[in-house]
């Protein structure tokens, strides 16, 4: 079963995302802060993370730094999910090795559920 | 040494404030210089045929004390408008972001109660869902009051109508709704107040709006596991209201900016962008409107405590409102 750390400080949006998650067959472990969810990333060798932008604490832009420092996570993909839409703010989240940047109110959940399965599917494939 | 080399650097200032060159209220100041410059040279040029050197010189220094100060109340109008309309710009961006936030939560919330299949089958989860999202709704409405408050303000339209009520119980109910969105943070509320305090005399749907904001920015300031302490004791004529957070703190070079519109803390902005930058301005004005004063105690890294006063109900007012009721 693929691991996937979700990291998102709105509770009903991680409720939401985390149960369809789990019925499409994931195993979803998540942090409501940036510094508690890197944390988890180191422990949890996750095969995927789900990042939200402004968080407490440590803020989604550093935690995508410090994840493309560590050489152990350096690679692991990132699928930002966050409101902010200004063009500075994207670029800089790409810029700074995300995988992809989703808006949430763009996307409906079982969108997300597919984003994250075609992620998971090219680093397979790439593998 | 950094900060004197970009401060003169007009360019780069510009682009700070998102103006173009040649209405950027630096770039003005330099053609204003050019400008008061020919001037100069012009009436020292034109007084010279004229007058002799001291009556040019007395009329070379009126003239350039004359285009100083009109061109210095020109530029610091400029400036005023263009930072006025660079923070317009960020209340913009704050607010979509603001509105985005809540409807993505209805969006997925609809979305796991239609769809997903094991949450369906469980009607503790769909009532926990239909609670998210009247819940999301009245923040939304808080919202839109709260942007409706500062618009009245601007028009000069606030009319208070203040009732005597209970401070401690209003207080109490507020925290409830807060205390969800506290538990998943890790946050804990304390109240501390006497069972005896009088009624205060107030608008209380103003006085929710500003408790809101004050237990709002409590628990999103906090940095979690922690306590946010709300205290209520009586000050002389007045209730003393406070929240203390253990947040960040509030750097001391930003306190004078706190209670301005649009104004948010650097470090706020760093971790949060549930602020919108008026919620401290409202406080502001309803509580002084009514009376009160309003104020905050802060430490930079450890926490802050922001606190008001109300009016307590007087005697004679007390006296008409029973008649009124008898009647």
């Amino acid at each position: 079963m693929k691991k996937i750390i979700f990291i998102e400080d709105e509770p009903a949006l991680q409720h939401a995302l985390t149960v369809v998650l789990n019925d499409a067959g994931y195993q979803v472990v998540s942090a409501l802060d940036g510094e508690i969810g890197l944390g988890l990333i180191k422990k949890e060798k996750p095969d995927l993370v789900l990042l939200d932008l402004i968080l407490p604490k440590m803020d989604g832009f550093q935690v995508l730094e410090m994840i493309r420092k560590d050489p152990e996570t350096a690679k692991l993909p990132v699928i930002i999910l966050s409101n902010l839409e200004e063009n500075s703010d994207i670029n800089r989240a790409l810029e700074l090795g995300a995988t992809t940047y989703l808006l949430k109110t763009n996307y409906r959940l079982e969108e997300v559920v597919e984003k994250v399965a075609g992620v998971l599917h090219t680093q397979e494939s790439a593998r | 040494m950094h900060s004197f080399l970009r401060r003169i650097n007009i360019i780069a200032e510009c682009e700070e404030l998102r103006w173009a060159v040649w209405s950027c209220p630096p770039f003005l100041f330099l053609v204003m210089g050019v400008v008061t410059i020919i001037g100069l040279l012009a009436t020292y040029a034109i007084t010279a045929r004229f007058v002799d050197e001291s009556g040019t010189i007395i009329m070379v220094s009126i003239v350039t004390a004359i285009l100083l100060v009109i061109g210095n109340a020109v530029i610091h109008g400029f400036n005023k408008i263009a930072e006025a309309n660079r923070m317009k710009g960020e209340f913009i961006s704050i607010i979509s972001h603001q509105l985005r936030s809540p409807l993505s939560v209805f969006k997925w919330t609809v979305d796991l109660m239609e769809h997903a299949p094991s949450h369906r089958a469980s009607p503790e989860r769909m009532t926990d869902s239909f609670r998210t999202l009247r819940d999301t709704a009245e923040n939304m409405i808080e919202l839109v009051n709260m942007l409706l408050e500062v618009s009245r303000f601007e028009a000069g339209t606030l009319i208070l109508r203040p009732e005597s009520f209970k401070l401690e119980e209003l207080t109490q109910k507020i925290i409830a709704g807060y205390e969800r969105y506290a538990h998943a943070a890790q946050i804990n509320f304390s109240l501390d107040a006497p069972s005896d305090l009088s009624s205060v005399y107030a608008d209380i749907e103003r006085i929710k709006i500003v408790i809101q904001n004050l237990v709002a920015n409590a628990v999103h300031y906090s940095i979690g596991p922690g306590t946010v302490a709300v205290g209520i004791a009586r000050a002389g004529a007045f209730l003393r209201w406070e929240i203390r957070d253990s947040g960040t703190g509030i750097p001391v070079s930003q306190h004078r900016m706190v209670f301005h519109k649009f104004f948010r803390g650097s470090n706020a902005q760093h971790q949060q962008t549930r602020g919108t930058g008026v919620g401290l301005y409202v406080a502001k004005g309803i509580i002084e409107a009514g009376g009160g004063r309003i104020g905050f105690i802060s430490e930079e890294g450890k926490s802050t405590t922001f606190w008001f006063t109300v009016p307590l109900v007087q005697v004679g007012v007390a006296r008409r409102s029973s008649e009124a009721h008898e009647g």
